[in-house]
């Protein structure tokens, strides 16, 4: 019941105050724990587009933390192809309740902005990365530019 | 002359404008501030009437001014005592909420609650209501979590508040189960009773050398073996009981229960392992999680692949086990890559250097003249000049360049020489996948590790100590990443990035063509690093951690063993050829230490039979060249090893004394298993003689004590009530009984405490022996137990144990 109140609360106070790097936070209309947005990164190859994402509460929330998942495809170590994205602050072991989902979010941009390469998922996309820069540019910004979702203006 | 309507406007004005104008600023206490106005103005009044002769605005002005900014200062000054109290509660709450009624926002929730529903948590400043704490306690005992931290920072609770938040007595039982069971896990003497339907464990101090312990539950009383934690088996090697036990099963024909469990529960059979150090079963939900797991009743790390307890750089070596592979590598295909590792790194390296010394002799004079020709194609510079300027470049990089290329051969090389031969071999074998020993070129055996691994043992130490040497001494290299693997290394994350991460580091402080080419070798030589940094770095964690266990007292002598411990473990003495060997299994170290340190030992007789045991093969191996011993020891290790049993990596970093002590556990548990195990595993033609003979002598030692010794302690304990009470006293009282262990003769046995373990969902019962002795003060000091003073007494009064600990994850990798 608790996590209803505070993800509506949650939902609220960021719609108030949206990050900049998001767009049109909404919850599912009759699901108030699940979220979708857009997410609007500045680091280049993604900030060429947009990419959805959306974010799953758990029923005990906030004593397990969200789920997070691009519903929009990516080409970045730390998203797997699925969508699914491991973020250090909402692993199962360093989740705090006291974390806010602003915080969530902003860590999140952060990582696509700079990818986390001390734990890729896709691993192959870590070692293109490291070894040769601009062969994973070019791949990934090929990639954004036909899967991604355009930006609103 | 404003000023002056200004303050006659004010005396006019009624107070009421003058509360208005106080209100305007919003203060609460403006009760004051009109009586000073009043002061001040009638003070402003008097000056008036006294100056009138004078030039009157101005002095009443100026007064007047002087009037109103004090009353703004005094009204300042109120307002900021009341932010001041207001900011000293770091609730991170506004001041409005605060005066309006003492109403806090819980950070959990993020709602607004009177401060009494926030309770008072000892270990930190951090508040929550006390719902939210409710819940969040509720989720992290149901889940068996023990080490319940507050849910803003990593201050673990205090029980005593535990209890008081939950108001909930089963779920505080619960919680104390899960604390004891952790606690008994970690206990290296702790052992189950494997009767079928009994819950009781039983703490055996010294017990290896008298392993027959009974179970002390009223209506068990089942008898059963220390060192193989089945049904006592009397004349009988633990070995032969199992196969005995085995092929009684297969006759039978009635499946195991985790087989049959797993077909009710519609998984397949290799869906559930027991966890190699406790034994708990455990499902794997094929999920696509990966493959590093960990145990969630005694928390130890491993790879669900191979079965084995993991250091996270299990999966960088080759040994098969990969993130999220589904099938463990064949034995055959291991030693495999591993000979191929070792067999094909000197030709490598013989043809990375062959290729580069030349390369770079010629190639920097080429690329230095080409550079500079370049550089004078545009300018309008006559030849001559050129070519002179190319003819110097030449020739300075001629004479350049061999000395880079020998630089860079003789860094790289030594490094990936010393990666290759030792640390790798140590690595793979460390983690019982192989039978290989490091022959140094010399020539590999497998499976058994006779007398190359003595012969190379003093090169072996060699390249270890140099191994190790080269770790301390180039800090810089891979230091960076070191601190950032190991700080990633408590996420399970892949590995392989890491490698790409150190292949950086190295490409750059090496800055080699040589090596930059060399991608396995790089990666190889980049987890060397790793490997020596992690050993050092786990030592350093590790003594931290047994300082902040053992206290201040504890702290000088372990620091003072452990060098000397250490330094001889380099030194070049004989019983440091079982250091070699210590690639085989972690026990070695274990075994080395104590044999260093048998009268320091003595006393302390907490593993007193290892004590005696390794300290008399140790001896009978001198007469007759204490090479055999090691080489049996090695060969039973390794037969340990590939059977399966668990290697002793464990997580250092974790926090908490279980950890150190389970891994001791086990060390201690494999050591006596595998002596115990001589005669029938020992296959080497050359030393079957002398083997079967410590080993026989061992274990009619072991028989000897089981009759006799315990006969003898049973008699002692009924003549002796103080006796008797010590021994048989419960969980909490554990640091008298150890008192009593230190005083005892090492080969006593006394079997301390009987505590019943009950299923989780039934409501423990203390033990009625424990009860007539401690009566309620049980519970209340099993709950001052799991406070970490409590653990340091314990700790204090065994710091043997510790040491050993310490040492033998020294080597751990």
């Amino acid at each position: 019941m608790s996590a209803y109140k505070r993800v509506a609360k949650e939902l609220e106070d960021l719609q108030g105050s949206l990050p900049c790097y998001l767009r049109n936070l909404v919850s599912e209309p009759d699901n108030i724990l699940v979220w979708h947005m857009l997410l609007l990164p500045s680091e280049p190859p993604y900030n060429l587009k947009a990419f959805n994402v959306s974010l799953i509460f758990p029923e005990d929330y906030p004593f397990k933390p969200p789920k997070i998942r691009f519903t929009t495809k990516i080409y970045h170590p730390n998203v797997e192809e699925s969508g699914q994205v491991c973020l250090p602050i909402t692993s199962n072991e360093n989740w705090k309740p006291c974390t806010k989902t602003r915080q969530v979010l902003e860590a999140l941009n952060m990582m696509v902005n700079q990818p986390d390469l001390g734990q890729p998922l896709r691993i192959e996309l870590a070692e293109m990365l490291t070894q040769n820069r601009k062969q994973f540019y070019q791949s990934a910004q090929k990639f954004t530019l036909s899967y991604g979702v355009p930006r609103p203006t | 002359m404003s000023i002056l309507d200004m303050s006659l406007h004010r005396q006019m004005g009624s107070d009421r404008d003058l509360q208005s104008s106080a209100s305007s600023v919003s203060l609460p206490s403006v009760k004051k501030a009109p009586k000073k106005r009043r002061i001040s103005i009638g003070s402003l009044f008097r000056r008036k009437k006294d100056n009138k002769r004078k030039s009157r605005e101005l002095n009443g002005g100026v007064d007047g001014i002087a009037s109103i900014e004090s009353i703004h200062s005094e009204m300042c000054i109120d307002k900021n005592s009341i932010f001041s109290t207001n900011t000293s509660s770091d609730n991170g709450l506004t001041s409005i909420s605060k005066q309006v009624g003492d109403f806090i926002e819980c950070p959990l929730c993020l709602l607004r609650h009177s401060k009494d529903r926030f309770p008072e948590i000892m270990t930190c400043h951090h508040r929550s209501c006390v719902d939210c704490l409710r819940q969040y306690l509720r989720i992290e005992i149901s889940e068996s979590r023990v080490n319940i931290s507050c849910p803003e920072c990593t201050e673990r609770f205090n029980p005593h508040d535990i209890r008081l938040i939950l108001s909930d007595d089963v779920l505080m039982e619960k919680y104390e189960e899960f604390m004891l069971r952790r606690w008994l896990v970690a206990d290296p003497d702790c052992r189950w009773c494997p009767a079928p339907d009994c819950g009781y464990a039983v703490i055996a101090f010294g017990c290896a050398s008298c392993p027959k312990l009974t179970c002390g539950r009223e209506g068990c009383g089942t008898e059963f073996c220390y060192h193989c934690k089945q049904i006592w088996h009397p004349n009988q090697t633990c070995d032969a009981a199992r196969q005995e036990r085995a092929q009684s099963l297969r006759l039978r024909t009635i499946r195991s229960s985790s087989i049959s469990y797993s077909q009710e529960s519609g998984a397949a059979a290799d869906d559930i392992k027991p966890c190699p150090r406790c034994a708990a079963y455990i499902i794997k939900m094929n999920d696509g999680s990966c493959n590093h797991m960990t145990c969630a009743v005694c928390g130890c790390e491993f790879c669900w692949l191979c079965m084995k307890e993991i250091s996270d750089l299990h999966y960088l070596s080759p040994s098969g086990c990969t993130f999220w592979g589904k099938k463990p590598w064949s034995r055959k295909k291991k030693i495999l890559w591993q000979l191929g590792t070792l067999v094909g790194a000197p030709v490598g390296i013989a043809l990375i250097a062959g290729i580069a010394i030349p390369a770079m002799i010629i190639g920097i004079p080429v690329y230095v003249g080409r550079k500079i020709h370049n550089r004078y194609e545009g300018k309008d510079v006559s030849k001559h000049k050129r070519n002179l300027a190319i003819a110097g470049g030449v020739t300075l990089s001629v004479i350049v360049s061999p000395v880079v290329a020998a630089v860079t051969v003789g860094i790289g090389v030594p490094i990936m020489l010393a990666y290759v031969y030792g640390v790798v071999p140590i690595s793979l074998c460390r983690s019982g996948g192989c039978g290989v020993s490091a022959g140094n070129g010399k020539g590999v055996r497998i499976e058994f590790d006779d007398e190359n691994d003595i012969n190379v043992g003093g090169t072996n130490t060699a390249i270890d100590t140099t191994s190790v040497a080269e770790a301390r001494h180039n800090p810089s290299i891979g230091e960076g990443s070191v601190g950032g693997l190991t700080g990633s290394l408590s996420a399970s994350g892949s590995h392989m990035d890491r490698i790409g991460a150190i292949r950086d580091n190295l490409s750059e402080t090496a800055s080699t063509m040589a090596l930059a080419g060399a991608s396995i070798t790089g990666s190889l030589s980049g987890s060397a690093m790793v490997n020596c940094f992690n050993r050092v770095e786990v030592q350093a964690d590790v003594q931290k951690e047994q300082y902040s266990l053992s206290g201040e007292s504890g702290t000088v002598s372990l620091g003072t063993v452990s060098d000397s411990a250490s330094t001889k473990a380099m030194a070049g003495s004989i019983l440091n050829s079982y250091i070699p060997l210590e690639k085989e299994g972690n026990s070695v170290e274990v075994q080395v230490d104590i044999e260093s340190k048998p009268s320091k030992f003595r006393h302390h007789s907490g593993s007193s039979s290892v004590d005696d045991g390794s300290a008399a093969r140790s001896q009978t191996g001198a007469s007759s060249s204490g090479l055999p011993d090691g080489k049996s020891s090695a060969t039973k290790w390794s037969k340990e090893a590939t059977t399966g049993k668990k290697s002793k990596s464990g997580k250092l970093r974790k926090k908490g004394n279980m950890k150190i002590n389970e891994t001791r556990e086990d060390m201690d548990a494999q050591l006596l298993e595998q002596q115990s195990t001589n005669s029938s595993e020992f296959e080497a033609p050359s030393l079957s003689d002398s083997m079967p003979s410590v080993a026989d002598s061992h274990s009619s030692h072991f028989s000897e004590f089981s009759c006799c010794d315990l006969e003898s302690v049973k008699t002692s304990c009924s003549h002796g009530s103080g006796d008797c009470h010590a021994r048989f006293a419960p969980v909490s009282s554990l640091p008298e009984v150890e008192h009593d262990r230190l005083e005892n003769s090492p080969h006593q046995c006394s079997i301390a405490v009987l505590t019943k373990m009950a299923p989780c969902s039934e409501v423990p019962q203390t033990n009625p022996a424990a009860e007539e002795h401690t009566g309620h003060s049980g519970l209340v000091s099993r709950v001052d137990l799991y406070y970490a003073d409590a653990l340091k007494e314990a700790n204090n009064n065994h710091p043997h144990q510790t040491l050993d600990l310490k040492v033998a994850i020294q080597t751990e990798i």
